[in-house]
């Protein structure tokens, strides 16, 4: 599999380099900013793309920006974005359109490099990927009638793992269920959430996320803040 | 000689030349003496000379006192007549002329005494030049009359056709000189108007009826029948000028009332800074300004403590420093038109000197208070900068290089191959550096909350509110505000958050933000115990002392058993 690395952090981007280049990974390029991710990709298009949110020059969300431009003008490229603390908002942006090809992870989770490899070649292979801190952290919001209450213990775990991303395969594996049962629990958790049934795995982790991270809050806030 | 002693001499002489004119006049045997006229035209020179010489005591320093003295003087000149003697007549024909040459300097120059522009300086000059060429030029031509002095050729026709210029020149000068009056009228501020209104009253009359009186009696021009007549009495609006001029000079006495009503309105005001207002009011002149200059010498400040820049010299606004021992008090800034009543600014300053005084000891305090809720802003600025620098710093270096090292790790592991213990021993080292680097983003995140410099304040909330403990409903409009409120506002959710969760043991809270008359609003409700003291607590008077920097204020309400309110208003238009 053909990769590019964006990253300002050589330490980082080499390590990453290397973990990957001993699993057969080939690295095409690494680069240390937006603008030289996206000349790289036109100019040689790989098959993911994993980047940093954070680079030069304004250190906000310079990934997040070159990430949804790759996956506008290159569908087939899978973009693996990666974050030093995990943003539900970031993720939402990501995950607004198709959610295919596409992964949003702690940075840290690289370390993991069997976990890594997975995440890539999941979504490579059309997947995606939500970093489990960040669905923990949405489903262990704490709620005025809280909407997951509905759900039985295990139909909570399994939609932690379908917003993360996992395919109904994967969640049986992880959950030691065959897949009857696992597709059986995500039909459940559908309809008691009011959910778009015919969602694909790919549609519903977006679907499962915008349900998620709905504010806790009496909903729309009036007009939005001014400065005169 | 003094001043005093010329003066003196010069009204001796006023009225010497008076009784030698009334002599003269009945020593030309042809004509017959016409006493009322007389009487008029001695009249207009009395009231230029005695006009003069008070204006000149009065205000040394300006010229239009002297002017009115020599317009009077030469004005004598005119009424004498015959005298059969060549060069006494050359003189009388000049100083017939320099008097409505000196009467048009008077108008250009009242009340300053100053040309102000070259079209000014072009009138007189013209008005002078006038004066000479105007009696000069036709006589040289004139055999009319012996002995002319002046004359060196005979030619009627010229006599006539340069007597005619001449006088129309004159006319266009007096219409110019209304034109200049009215437009300097009509230009004026209030305090140049007051100026001026002697002026208006008197001087275009005057010049309208000389330009008639010279069209009737040169160019044979004529008007109706009771105006013709009327114009020979034309005169006397001319001898109104000085006598008007004077009161404007001299009006000082009639301001003594003005003055002390202004004593009476500061004794009873309880407000210094009303002292502005009334002092201007006094003055007539709405632009006043007041300067403090501050004890330490650096700056001076208005009366609210904000600092103000001394107009330069010759900027167009007039200065006076008020001293009490030799320490300038305060400095009034004002339209230099007031300069023409000193003794008016002069009365005024010293009526306000004592309120002067105490507005400066409060503008000098509100300047402290100014400076310190500055410093109080740039502290609490510094402060965030510095954190979102740790921020930045610990993402960029320890968490990249704890995390480098972790990848060196596995990747270490990954070729340790069937050593068991080495494996241990690195998984082990991983984990270590797991845990290190989670504290840290933690640590980070409680620094200086990315998020918010990123996404902006109603992102930040959701994020506060779903790591809560308890149930936090947010209401918060989207869009961005100045860095400084929105960081404020963060962190008196945050810190009320963090209160809850300690203290209140409440069950329910909700951060609510709006928008309403150029403040940001953010309230923090719970339903737990209440007894909340805002004096406790660091968290509770770093966020007051965050809030006040910005000039909003904070409120906390909390009755024991009654849950806990802490409202935020925040100035943002």
């Amino acid at each position: 599999m053909r990769l590019i690395l964006a990253d300002d952090a050589t330490l980082i981007r080499t390590g990453i380099a290397r973990l990957l280049a001993d699993r057969g990974f080939e690295i095409t390029a690494e680069v240390a900013d937006a603008e030289a991710l996206l000349h790289e990709v036109a100019r040689n298009p790989p098959d993911a793309v994993v980047v940093d949110i954070r680079m030069p020059p304004t250190f906000t969300d310079e990934g997040l920006r070159a990430a949804d431009q790759i996956r506008r003008n290159y569908p087939e490229v899978a973009v693996l974005v990666l974050s030093q603390h995990v943003e539900v908002e970031y993720a939402m942006r990501l995950l607004k359109d198709a959610s295919t090809r596409v992964g949003y992870l702690l940075k840290d989770r690289v370390a993991d490099i069997d976990a890594f490899v997975a995440t890539l070649d999941h979504v490579t292979s059309g997947g995606s990927v939500l970093d489990p801190a960040l669905v923990a952290e949405l489903v262990a919001a704490p709620r005025d009638e809280d909407p997951l209450a509905v759900l039985t213990p295990r139909e909570r775990e399994v939609l932690q793992l379908v917003a993360e991303g996992r395919t109904d395969r994967g969640i049986a594996e992880a959950l030691f269920v065959t897949r009857k049962t696992v597709e059986a629990h995500v039909r459940s958790i559908f309809s008691r959430l009011d959910l778009p049934a015919a969602a694909t795995e790919n549609r519903r982790v977006h679907a499962v996320l915008k349900f998620l991270a709905a504010p806790p809050s009496s909903g729309q806030n009036g007009r939005p803040l001014t400065t005169k | 000689m003094t001043a005093t002693a010329l003066r003196a001499a010069l009204a001796a002489g006023g009225l010497a030349l008076g009784a030698v004119t009334v002599i003269l006049s009945r020593s030309v045997p042809e004509e017959p003496v016409d006493y009322a006229h007389i009487v008029v035209y001695i009249g207009i020179s009395w009231s230029f000379i005695s006009a003069g010489l008070v204006a000149w005591r009065g205000r040394p320093k300006n010229p239009v006192g002297v002017l009115l003295v020599a317009a009077g003087l030469v004005r004598f000149s005119s009424q004498i007549g015959w005298w059969g003697n060549g060069f006494a007549e050359l003189v009388v024909g000049l100083g017939r002329n320099f008097f409505l040459a000196l009467v048009a300097h008077v108008i250009v120059v009242f009340p300053a005494g100053r040309l102000r522009s070259g079209l000014e300086r072009m009138i007189v000059a013209a008005a002078y030049a006038l004066a000479i060429l105007g009696y000069v030029v036709p006589n040289a031509f004139d055999d009319g009359w012996t002995p002319n002095v002046l004359f060196v050729y005979a030619s009627p026709t010229a006599v006539t056709v340069l007597g005619d210029l001449f006088d129309i020149a004159a006319i266009v000068i007096a219409l110019l000189l209304v034109a200049l009056v009215v437009a300097r009228w009509r230009n004026g501020s209030r305090p140049a108007r007051r100026a001026l209104a002697p002026l208006i009253l008197t001087a275009p009359l005057a010049c309208v009826v000389a330009a008639a009186a010279l069209a009737h009696d040169e160019l044979g021009v004529s008007f109706t029948r009771p105006v013709d007549a009327a114009l020979g009495w034309g005169g006397i609006t001319t001898a109104m000028i000085p006598l008007a001029l004077l009161v404007g000079l001299l009006r000082t006495r009639l301001h003594r009332s003005v003055v002390a009503d202004l004593l009476v309105r500061l004794e009873r005001s309880a407000d210094p800074s009303d002292v502005r207002q009334a002092l201007a009011e006094t003055l007539g002149d709405p632009s006043l300004e007041l300067a403090f200059p501050l004890a330490s010498g650096a700056a001076c400040v208005d009366e609210h403590g904000n600092t103000v820049e001394l107009p330069a010299p010759g900027g167009g606004r007039a200065l006076t420093n008020l001293s009490d021992n030799g320490r300038t008090v305060a400095v009034l800034i004002y339209d230099p038109f007031l300069l023409e009543e000193p003794e008016l600014v002069a009365a005024a300053a010293s009526a306000a000197r004592l309120t002067l005084e105490n507005t400066r000891l409060q503008a000098e305090l509100r300047a402290q208070l100014v400076e310190v809720r500055a410093s109080r802003a740039r502290i609490v600025v510094a402060g965030d900068s510095e954190r979102r620098r740790l921020e930045r710093n610990l993402h960029d270096g320890a968490q990249q290089r704890l995390l480098g090292i972790r990848l060196a790790l596995s990747l270490a592991r990954s070729h340790a191959g069937d050593a068991a213990e080495v494996e241990g021993l690195l998984a082990e080292a991983e984990q270590e550096l797991q845990d290190a680097l989670e504290e840290l983003r933690a640590l980070a995140r409680g620094i200086h909350p990315a998020r918010l410099t990123d996404e902006g304040l109603r992102a930040a909330l959701a994020a506060l509110a779903r790591r809560a403990t308890i149930p936090v409903k947010v209401a918060a409009p989207p869009g961005r505000l100045p860095t400084a409120v929105e960081q404020a506002a963060y962190y008196v959710a945050s810190e009320a958050l963090a209160n809850v969760a300690k203290h209140a043991a409440a069950s329910h809270a909700a951060v609510t933000v709006t928008q309403s008359n150029g403040a940001l609003v953010v309230e923090v409700v719970d339903d737990g115990s209440g007894g909340a003291d805002a004096a406790n607590g660091t968290g509770l008077r770093g966020l007051r002392d965050r809030v006040e920097a910005l000039d909003g204020r904070l409120d906390l309400a909390s009755p024991v058993g009654g849950g806990t309110r802490l409202r935020a208003e925040l100035p943002c238009a």
